[in-house]
């Protein structure tokens, strides 16, 4: 340790050679160092920082064009995509079927019926048909609805209550 | 952050309004397929809507509820073919959910089957007929205005 202190005594006198730094630096880099020469660590620890000390990468800086040429690309996709999502929303509305005139539009396995009054039968016909099997379907619903409200057990109790009361009423 | 906001944004939007309405855009698919029959009519009458209405409680639940028709369709598929009836089956109920129809009715008689569907938004009441029988397919659409 007499060493350390000559080397230090050498390195604050200014005439310390690169190798007594390099003993120095070593000796406060590693966990040997004594009490009394604590009050140099952080000295040379700010030198050991200072060396380690990256100098800031040097960036060119972008060019604007390719900045602009982006946006405009950016630009340009939001309108594409703008103008695709307005003929999304819009082409249901325009794609409704187009009657040219009267009431009815009919194709019967891809052809058109052209005659006004024959298309009216048919459409007439087809509903009617439609109606009809939704109507038949419905039926033995209606019809349990009806049994259902006959076999109220309250409106027998009720009849035979008038009933019982009826004849009760001859028998007096 | 606010490019990918803005995608993710239109994105919704579109997918929207993708999935939007699908229910018709299968009738403009189909109107003029030859395998189709295809039907609209643009006002129906009053006695047509009272016809209808004669079907159900339901219809004439949609009678009240509503002012005036919007018009009606009916497309049907006559098809001896199994493979294209039960695409067109799946075709149907994928677009009923994805325009998040509410069912309403289930009838099975025999090898019929019948089911009703319906929708009310702000713009007005749909509702959707869906008839199966074995080799004919039947779907109708009314639209109705919401009642003022």
């Amino acid at each position: 340790m007499n060493n350390i202190d000559n080397i230090l005594e050498k390195y604050f006198e200014g005439i310390s050679s690169a190798e007594d730094e390099k003993t120095l630096k070593n000796y406060f880099r590693s966990d040997a160092v004594l009490p009394r020469h604590e009050a140099h660590k952080p000295l040379f620890a700010a030198f050991e920082k200072e060396r380690q000390m990256a100098a800031p990468a040097f960036e060119i800086p972008k060019e604007n064009k390719n900045r602009k040429l982006s946006r405009k690309l950016w630009i340009a996709a939001a309108g594409a995509a703008a103008a695709i999502l307005l003929a999304a929303i819009l082409f249901p509305f325009n794609n409704k079927p187009k009657i040219q005139s009267g009431n009815y539009l009919v194709y019967i396995n891809g052809k058109e019926v052209t005659n006004p009054q024959k298309a009216q039968q048919y459409a007439a016909k087809m509903f009617g048909q439609a109606d009809e099997i939704i109507r038949a379907s419905y039926e033995p619903f209606v019809e349990a609805n009806a049994i259902q409200k006959e076999m109220n057990a309250d409106k027998i109790f009720e009849n035979a209550y008038q009933k019982i009361n009826y004849i009760e009423s001859i028998h007096q | 952050m606010k490019k990918i906001l803005s995608i993710l944004f239109m994105s919704a939007i579109f997918v929207a309004a993708a999935s939007a309405q699908q229910i018709e855009r299968l009738f403009d698919k189909y109107q003029e397929d030859e395998r189709f029959n295809y039907i609209y009519q643009k006002r129906p009458s009053v006695m047509d809507r009272l016809n209808d209405a004669n079907t159900s409680y339901l219809d004439i639940m949609i009678l009240n509820k509503t002012t005036a028709s919007l018009g009606r369709q009916m497309l049907t598929l006559n098809s001896a073919d199994k493979s294209l009836e039960d695409s067109f089956t799946r075709e149907v109920e994928n677009a009923l959910n994805a325009d998040k129809y509410e069912q309403i009715s289930i009838v099975r008689n025999g090898k019929n089957r019948v089911e009703t569907y319906e929708k009310i938004t702000d713009k007005g009441t749909a509702k959707v007929s869906f008839i199966k029988n074995p080799g004919n397919i039947m779907v109708t659409l009314n639209l109705y205005e919401p009642k003022k």
